[in-house]
This record gives C-alpha cells, sequence and structure tokens, in this order.
C-alpha cells in the first residue's frame, strides 16, 4: 500500500492541531497534579510562584485518615456490576431493534429515549419511595438497579450498528441449528465490539461520576463513593484545597486505567472483529 | 412458549423493557405529574390542572428567563454541531489511522472527562484569573500586560466560555464514538477505496462519512439533548441566578433554580409556595422540546433505513 | 479460536453479574438486619429499661470538611453521658436528601435545621414532621439570648436546639499593606472612606469583591444596610414602609464604591474563590467576608487583621445571623423521640457548644463559652449587632412578591454594573413591595 507516506502528508496539519489540543490538555491536568502536591499555606498565598515544597504528603493523608481506598473499592463494585448490567441489558434492547422486523417498532425505539429528556433530580422521590418498597434502601443494588436502567443512550448508539450487520451471517447460524441467544452472544455481540467498548468507556466515566444516586440512596458513610468524597472537599473548595484537588487526582487515576485498556480494544476491533460485508 | 419463538425479539427486549420501565420511565411520568399540582415540595399538594403551564407562559419575566435560557442552550447545540462534531470526527480518524502519537492523543482528548467539574472550573480560574493566573503572567512577560483580564468570567462572553469548557471536557466522548463507528466499517469498502486510488481525505468523505450517517444523526440528537440538559458548568460559572442578567443561564439552571434554587440559600432563604409545582412544570415543557426533536430524528433515520 | 475468547469473554460478564447480584442481596440483609433492629424496638424504647437505642442523625453534607472533627468529639461525649444512646451520625443531608427524606416519611430520628433563617423550619413544623421539643426541656433558656431562643421558635414552640455563635459579615484586611501606607482599622465611615481612598491613590486595588457569584456580590450590602441605615432596616422587619431618601442612600453607596474604583476594574468577571485569591496573595489590601470563613485566612500565614463595618453613627455593626452548626431538629417519625431530645439538648449545652468552639472557633453569644483565641475576641470587637438586609426583606415577603430574591437577582447585578441607579433600584423594590 501507497498509503503510508501519503497519509503522512495530509495527516500533518490536522495531527498539528491534535497536537495543540493534546498539549494543552496535558499542560491543565499537569498544573493540577503540580498544584495537589503544594501545601495549602502556600497555594493561597503564592498561588503563581515557585512552591516552597512539593511532596505527597496530602496524598498519603487521603489513604490513611480519609481512608480513600474504602470508597473507592465501593465505587469500583458499582461500577463494574452497573457496566455488565447496562452493556448486557443495552446491546440485547438494541439488538432486537436492530435485527428484527416488528409492529411498532419505531415507538419503542422512541419509548427507549424517554430517559434522557428528563432532569433526573425530579424523578428521584418516586424512585426513592419504589426503593423502600422493595427495602433496597442504602444498598449497593439500589444505585445499580437505577443506573443501569439508563440504557436510553447506549439504545440509541447500538441499534444502528445491529441493524447495519450483513444479514447473512444471522442466516447461516441459524441454519447452523444455533439459537437466537446463541446466534446473539455468540456471533453478533462480539461483531458490534468496537461500539460495544465505546459504549463501556463512555458508560464508565458517567456511572464512576455519578453523585446524584449515590447521595440519595446511600445514606451511609460505609456506602458512600468516590465522587461523594471529592464533593466533600469540593464544597468547601478553598478552605480544602488540597484535599479537593488531591482526591480529584487520585479519582481520575483507576477510570483512567480502564479507559486505556477498553481503548485497546476499540482500536484492536479491525484487525480481530471487524465486519467482513 | 411458541409465543415467544413466534417472536424471537421478546426476548431481547423483555429484560431491558421491564427495568428500564421500572426505574427510568415510571419516576418520569410520576414526577411528570406534579406539574398539575400546586406544591412547595413539603406540603400538602394541590390539584390545578393546566394553571401551572399557564403561569409560565403567561409570565413576562418567566418567559423573558425561558427564551434567554433556551437561546443559549441553542447557542451552545448550534457552536457543538457546527465546531466540535467535524474536529472530533476528523480527531477519530486521524487516531483510526494511527497517525504519529495517536496513542497519546487518544488519553489526553479524553482524559478531561474523569475530573469532577468544580475542579476543572477552579483549575481554569488558577489558569485565567487576572490576578494569580498563568496565562496572564504569560501575557506580562510577553508585554501584553495591558490585555490582562479574568478571562473565566467576562460577562460578555459568558455563554462561549460555557461552550468551550464544555467542548474541551466533553470532547472525547463524541471522538470514542466516531472511532468505534469507524472501527465498525468493512475492511473490504475501505481496500476499495485505496484501490480507487482515493486520498486520505477523500477516503473520509467519500467512503467513511457516508457509512456513518446514523451515528451523527444520533451524536447531533445527543447533542441537542445535552445542551438542553446540561447545567453544572452555567451553575459553577453563574451561580444559581446564571450570572449576571442571566448571561450563562441554560434550561435546565433554570428548571433547577425554579425547583430547588430558593431553598439552596446560605442566608436561609424563604421556600417558594410552588417550587416544585413550576419546577416541574418547567421540566416537562424541557422533555416536550426535546422528544418533538426526537420523535423527528427518530423517523429520518427510519427512513433511511428503509430506503437501504 | 476467536470463539473461545469470546465465549470466555461472556462468561467471565456473566460471573460476574452472579456475583455482583450476591454482593448486593448480602449488602442488604446487613442492610435489612439493622432496619428490623430498629423497627422492633419501639416497644422497647423510651421505657429506658437500659436497653440500647440507636439514633440515626443526619449532619450538613456541604459541610462535611468543617464539622466532621467536632461532630466526631460532641457525639462521643454524648455516648460517655448516656451509656443507653448510640449515635449513628451520618452526612447525608443535602437539600435533595432532605425533600426525599421528607416526603417518602424516612426522616432520621435527629436532622439539622436552619431554624427562622429558613421558612422551612416553619413548613415542617406546621406539616407535622419535626416535633416541638418544650416538654423535653431542650433549652436552658436562662443562659441564651432572646434571638438565639427566637431561633428555635415555631408559633411559639421550641422545635430545635438552640444556637451558641452567630456569624457576621466583616472586614479582613492584610495589615503589611495597611501598615505601608500608614493606615488603620477604620473605626468610624469617613475613616473607612479614608483609607479606601489612600489605596486608590496609591494605585492599590483596597477591597475584593467576588462580581460574579450571587453571594459574593452580596455581602458588601450586607455589611453597609445596617452601618448606614439600620433604623429602616428595623422598620423594614417590622412591616412599617420605608423611607425612599435613605433607601436610596444605601443603594447609591453600593454603587458609588463601583463607580470610585475600590473593587478594581474586573471584579465583576471575578468569582468568590478569585476574590479569596486575589486578597490571599496581597493584591487586594482588603476583602468582605464571614467571619466563618476565618479558618481560609489563618492558613495563609499573612499577616491579617479584622474588623466591623463602622457605621455612619459612629457604631461598628454586626449583622444578625445565627450559627447553624449546632441546631438539630427532631422529626416526627422517629421512634425514640426522648432519645433525640436528649441528643438534641445537649448540642443546646456548653459541653457540646465548647468542643464545637475549640474546634473551629466561632463567635459565643453565650456567656460560658471560652472563646478559642485572640481571633474571637477580634471578631467579638462590634458595637452593635444590626439588621441582617436579607432578612429584613425576606420578612416583607408575601406571596406574590418576593423583594430578597430581587435584592440578590436583579436590583445587586444592575447595581453593580452600573445600569440602573439607586432611585431606580428603590422604585423597583418598592413596586415589589406593593405587590400584594
Amino acid at each position: 500500500m501507497n498509503g503510508v507516506s501519503e497519509k503522512k502528508k495530509s495527516a500533518t496539519f490536522a495531527s498539528l492541531l491534535l497536537w495543540i489540543y493534546s498539549c494543552f490538555t496535558v499542560f491543565v491536568l499537569g498544573y493540577l497534579v503540580y498544584n495537589s502536591l503544594r501545601q495549602k499555606g502556600d497555594l493561597l498565598s503564592n498561588t503563581f510562584g515557585l512552591p516552597k515544597s512539593l511532596g505527597f504528603g496530602t496524598y498519603l493523608k487521603m489513604f490513611t485518615e480519609q481512608k480513600f481506598h474504602h470508597y473507592f473499592l465501593n465505587s469500583a463494585f458499582i461500577l463494574v456490576a452497573t457496566l455488565v448490567l447496562i452493556v448486557l441489558l443495552a446491546s440485547m434492547v438494541a439488538y432486537a431493534l436492530g435485527r428484527y422486523k416488528f409492529k411498532f417498532k419505531n415507538a419503542v425505539q422512541m419509548y427507549f429515549l424517554l430517559g434522557l429528556m428528563f432532569p433526573a433530580s425530579l424523578g428521584v422521590l418516586p424512585l426513592f419511595l419504589l426503593m423502600k418498597d422493595l427495602s433496597l434502601l442504602n444498598s449497593y443494588a439500589s444505585v445499580i438497579l437505577v443506573m443501569s436502567a439508563g440504557i436510553s443512550m447506549p439504545v440509541l448508539l447500538l441499534t444502528d450498528f445491529f441493524a447495519k450487520m450483513p444479514g447473512e451471517i444471522y442466516e447461516s447460524a441459524i441454519l447452523d441449528g444455533a439459537s437466537e441467544w446463541k446466534t446473539f452472544y455468540r456471533i453478533m455481540f462480539p461483531l458490534a465490539s468496537p461500539v460495544v467498548f465505546s459504549i463501556c468507556i463512555v458508560m464508565s466515566v458517567q456511572i464512576w461520576n455519578q453523585f446524584f444516586m449515590p447521595l440519595i440512596f446511600l445514606q451511609d458513610d460505609q456506602h458512600k463513593t468516590v465522587p461523594l468524597i471529592v464533593m466533600k472537599y469540593t464544597s468547601n473548595l478553598m478552605l480544602s484545597m488540597d484535599k479537593a484537588l488531591t482526591a480529584s487526582v487520585i479519582a481520575t487515576v483507576p477510570i483512567l486505567i480502564l479507559f486505556m485498556i477498553f481503548s485497546e480494544k476499540i482500536l484492536d476491533g479491525v484487525a480481530s472483529g471487524g465486519v467482513k460485508g | 412458549m411458541s409465543f415467544i419463538k413466534k417472536r424471537p425479539y421478546l426476548l431481547f427486549l423483555l429484560p431491558g423493557f421491564l427495568i428500564y420501565s421500572l426505574f427510568v420511565v415510571y419516576p418520569i411520568v410520576a414526577a411528570g405529574s406534579i406539574s398539575f399540582f400546586r406544591w412547595n415540595g413539603i406540603g400538602p399538594k394541590t390539584f390545578i390542572g393546566f394553571d401551572n403551564y399557564v403561569e409560565l407562559f403567561t409570565s413576562t419575566e418567566l418567559m423573558s428567563q425561558f427564551w434567554n435560557a433556551m437561546l443559549n442552550s441553542l447557542r451552545i447545540f448550534a457552536l457543538t454541531v457546527l465546531v466540535v462534531i467535524p474536529v472530533q470526527i476528523i480527531a477519530a480518524y486521524l487516531i483510526h489511522n494511527q497517525v504519529k502519537g495517536y496513542k497519546y492523543f487518544r488519553v489526553a482528548v479524553f482524559s478531561p472527562q474523569f475530573i469532577s467539574t468544580p475542579v476543572i472550573v477552579f483549575i481554569f480560574t488558577l489558569l485565567l484569573d487576572s490576578n494569580v493566573g498563568v496565562f496572564n503572567k504569560v501575557l506580562e512577560m510577553v508585554g501584553l500586560g495591558e490585555y490582562v483580564r479574568p478571562w473565566l468570567g467576562l460577562p460578555q462572553y459568558g455563554i462561549y466560555i460555557v461552550w468551550l469548557m464544555i467542548s474541551w471536557s466533553g470532547f472525547g466522548v463524541g471522538m470514542i464514538f466516531f472511532l468505534g463507528a469507524m472501527k465498525m466499517i468493512s475492511k473490504e469498502s475501505l481496500e476499495a477505496g485505496y484501490l480507487d486510488g482515493a486520498g486520505f481525505w477523500k477516503r473520509l468523505f467519500v467512503i467513511i462519512l457516508p457509512q456513518m450517517k446514523v451515528t451523527i444523526l444520533n451524536m447531533v440528537l445527543i447533542t441537542y439533548i445535552v445542551s438542553m440538559t446540561i447545567f453544572d458548568f452555567s451553575f459553577i460559572l453563574g451561580g444559581v441566578s446564571g450570572g449576571v442578567d442571566h448571561n450563562v443561564d441554560v434550561m435546565a439552571l433554570m428548571f433547577y433554580r425554579i425547583a430547588f434554587g430558593e431553598s439552596n440559600n446560605p442566608l436561609g432563604g424563604n421556600i417558594s409556595e410552588n417550587a416544585m409545582g413550576l419546577g416541574s412544570t418547567v421540566a416537562c415543557v424541557l422533555f416536550v422540546l426535546i422528544f418533538v426533536i426526537s420523535m423527528f430524528q427518530v423517523w429520518l433515520t427510519y427512513r433511511r433505513r428503509e430506503e437501504a | 479460536m476467536e470463539m473461545v475468547k469470546r465465549k470466555g469473554f461472556l462468561l467471565a460478564l456473566i460471573l460476574t453479574v452472579a456475583l455482583a447480584a450476591a454482593g448486593c442481596s448480602k449488602g442488604d440483609g446487613g442492610n435489612n438486619a439493622a432496619g428490623s433492629d430498629n423497627a422492633s424496638s419501639p416497644a422497647a424504647s423510651s421505657a429506658a429499661s437500659g436497653e440500647k437505642v440507636t439514633l440515626k442523625v443526619w449532619g450538613d453534607l456541604a459541610n462535611q470538611a468543617v464539622y466532621e472533627e467536632p461532630f466526631k468529639k460532641i457525639n462521643e461525649a454524648f455516648m460517655a453521658k448516656n451509656p443507653n444512646i448510640k449515635i449513628d451520625y451520618e452526612f447525608a443531608q443535602s437539600e435533595d436528601s432532605l425533600n426525599v427524606a421528607l416526603q417518602a416519611n424516612t426522616l432520621p430520628d435527629a436532622f439539622f435545621v436552619q431554624g427562622n433563617k429558613s421558612t422551612k423550619t416553619a413548613e415542617m413544623a406546621r406539616n407535622k414532621q419535626i416535633i416541638p421539643l418544650d416538654e423535653y426541656n431542650v433549652i436552658d433558656t436562662s443562659r441564651f439570648p432572646e434571638e438565639a431562643i427566637n431561633y428555635t421558635k415555631v408559633d411559639g414552640k421550641i422545635y430545635s436546639s438552640a444556637p451558641s455563635f452567630f456569624d457576621y459579615a466583616m472586614v479582613y484586611y492584610n495589615k503589611d499593606i495597611f501598615d505601608k501606607y500608614g493606615l488603620q482599622a477604620p473605626k468610624t465611615w469617613d475613616e473607612f472612606i479614608k483609607v479606601l481612598d489612600t489605596l486608590v491613590s496609591n494605585k492599590v486595588t483596597p477591597i475584593a469583591v467576588g462580581g460574579n457569584g450571587d453571594f459574593d456580590r452580596y455581602w458588601p450590602i450586607q455589611e453597609m444596610a445596617p452601618a448606614i441605615i439600620n433604623e429602616d432596616m428595623i422598620n423594614l422587619y417590622e412591616g412599617k414602609p420605608i423611607d425612599e431618601t435613605r433607601m436610596t442612600e444605601l443603594f447609591d453607596t453600593y454603587r458609588s464604591f463601583v463607580e470610585k474604583g475600590y473593587y478594581g476594574k474586573d471584579f465583576v468577571a471575578m468569582d468568590g474563590k478569585a476574590a479569596q485569591l486575589a486578597f490571599t496573595n496581597g493584591k487586594t489590601a482588603m476583602i468582605y467576608d464571614g467571619t466563618w470563613s476565618n479558618n481560609i485566612y489563618a492558613q495563609t500565614g499573612l499577616n491579617i487583621g479584622r474588623f466591623a463595618m463602622p457605621g455612619k453613627d459612629g457604631v461598628r455593626y454586626a449583622q444578625e445571623g445565627m450559627n447553624n452548626s449546632t441546631t438539630y431538629a427532631v422529626s416526627a417519625t422517629s421512634k425514640h423521640p426522648k432519645e433525640a431530645a436528649e441528643y438534641v439538648k445537649f448540642l443546646s449545652s456548653a459541653e457540646a457548644a465548647q468542643i464545637m468552639e475549640d474546634s473551629n472557633g466561632n463567635i459565643p453569644i453565650v456567656k460560658d463559652i471560652k472563646p478559642k483565641d485572640e481571633i474571637v475576641a477580634e471578631f467579638s470587637a462590634f458595637d452593635k449587632i444590626g439588621k441582617n438586609i436579607y432578612h429584613s426583606f425576606s420578612a416583607a415577603a408575601t406571596e406574590k412578591s418576593k423583594p430578597q430574591d430581587l435584592l440578590l437577582s436583579e436590583i445587586l447585578p444592575k447595581l453593580m454594573t452600573k445600569k440602573i441607579t439607586g432611585a431606580q433600584a428603590t422604585q423597583i423594590l418598592q413596586h415589589e413591595l406593593a405587590k400584594k
């Protein structure tokens, strides 16, 4: 292929813009990390200027005094469980909408969009009463269920891909005697993996940063999640500036790692799971 | 059992449908019905029919707030569609083609997503502040001291600053979807492009974009929904009133101000006697505005699929 | 090969879901046990049979970082005194969670309230969601000033613990900058203006104000109102008509500070945090801020002084504003009202207040609390407690008119950006007050 050299030339300018954007972002994040290493008094009275000292003292405190890892484990558990459920439910619904033809399909598709159209803070009271009736208050299950029910966006984005998949694959699998379910999870679902993984990324960010639902449903300290602990410091930002910055940095790291794993999978997509038309 | 056998889609539809109906749709319907009541959020509710809607649409003060917030939300939407989405597609295309440094871009572009909004705004204060901001210090150093400003809060640019912050922090989301969509395009059609001798950009416009139409339309829809429901940047930059003269006010912030705003007050404050009733009314109007556009979008996509 | 990998992936998925479900149900189990523990005890409660009672108490989530340490000590002290009561204290109370709990009848036994500062307390009392505490003698009325007692009352009945502290907005100043220009903390209004003018003529921005924040642009007028027209604030509070000339004088003064450049050139674009950073970095000589922000400035290591706003009548004014850090109410759904009232009673006591004082350094309104240090003594260097303009405006509010919201959202931003004059501001206010 002659693509390589030609690709280089035409992509240079656009790449340059991307470089500038990325460098700016890295600079902003670097400034955040840098300031999180500073002493609070220094940060307040000498905001721009050379630091008196840099150190991981605040980081250490977050784990020793504030038990950050405890909130972290809560968040991680909720994230994994929700993510698995949401991907499973959403891709099944999207598969049904994309693969099959049936009456009222448009209406059903519309129905699954409703969840995006209303401020979540308003629906919280009926939801709370529901959880109370199910006696799920103060349990992880409440938050996991509520969040994994939020399948509107994944369904919207996935449906099209299942619709576009060539029908021959489906038909030949059925002819081979595979059940509808097997065809879905063994053949069709893996084929959609690049999109599924991009959904995984976006949803994990949403789940990880979600503070409203945990705030309402997980009221005791032992169930609290990372965003709530970050909020504890950001709501008094000037007073606990050092901890607010540090907590934000630590809260970012695990999800960033997850992101790298998933995005690697997306890029892998074309090599292994790409659709053969 | 044969009922399901004949309709295999039910097997896939039902679990999601049940959970979604119970935990998403039911609360929305229940909350929406509050708009027919007069209610302060604590005391007893009084049924008043459509009075809240009449109040919203006949009060000049509320209507001027409504149009101002609506216009600001639409500004964010238009700018995002015209500027951000094309750039996201190009960025995804570059990463898709694994240009030099693509692994680094991927992480850099996406990472602002992970940081909580108050901290993002605070870091930008530290960068753009007129007294202690890095940016202004640099201006001073290169002899442009007269241009030193607290850039983050300039009222005349209010909503555009909000838009810039949203775009900067949310850039990676759209990009990652476009990237996923590009990876789904079949190798054969790409290779056909190579054989035709199509250049780097031509391949994007002639082969890739047409196959991504639905994804792009979906992203436009999501952008619309997000610009109608986004709230935190405006809230942090302009407080509950949405800045001096409501210059950063958006639809979701207006809803918040009416439903919860007055009681969230460091001075104590009075709870408004119809906060929840009127707040739900704003939410329902907002809902209709989103719903109508979404219907249009689904119809558009559906029509396309029929053609194909 | 590919298929095997995928199958493994799916298996892992399903396994995780199963595990998750197991984890959840375990979580429920624990919770249910705790719940039934609560539910089973009402009969045995109040009987004081020596059985241990657990009280669920909600603290103010937004101020968790500030109250965490003192409340830990307060709760420990309380439990040591009352071995039969266990306090399960969680920082779970936000505006949202409280509203939900009120509607769903899941209020904790005791939770924090803002007393008469917010009409919410009255609303909850009238809807019988919190209980009157008169019969439990939660307040030793001989210790508290009348305002503190009034704070707890709705329709003549006591509904919460009494506040032991109060807060007000004052001026913090940078002593080094003051020394450099030979200035001293002003004791009269004229001295204050002189300080401002001296600084302006020396090209120093006198006062930092965050013009872009709802409340940051409000503090100046909270300080000016009693200093300039305290009598009128009292009249407004008592429902008497306002004197337009004097109200205009107040609004004009607020605007003239902008025009004379006392706040610098770009303050409209700065928020409260930017204003605080300007002051802590020595870019301005003073800042309007509340006593509650003292701990921010104390951390900077700067040489900082404080003074209360001197009035035109030669008197230094604080403004009314009870501190709600220790004011808690008992919910009507509590199964242990007697024990919960006991806790609320403890929060009114000198012992609990002293713990709060030693930790946070507030201004005591009760004589038997020892101030934390000399800074608190400096806070107490005012001559008179004036009216709080927001509360005066709120007192004049009716169902139709909301002058206090208008002040924050219309009058102040427009005065600050010089879009209206003081006289026009007064007309806007009169127009609102006339709505009935």
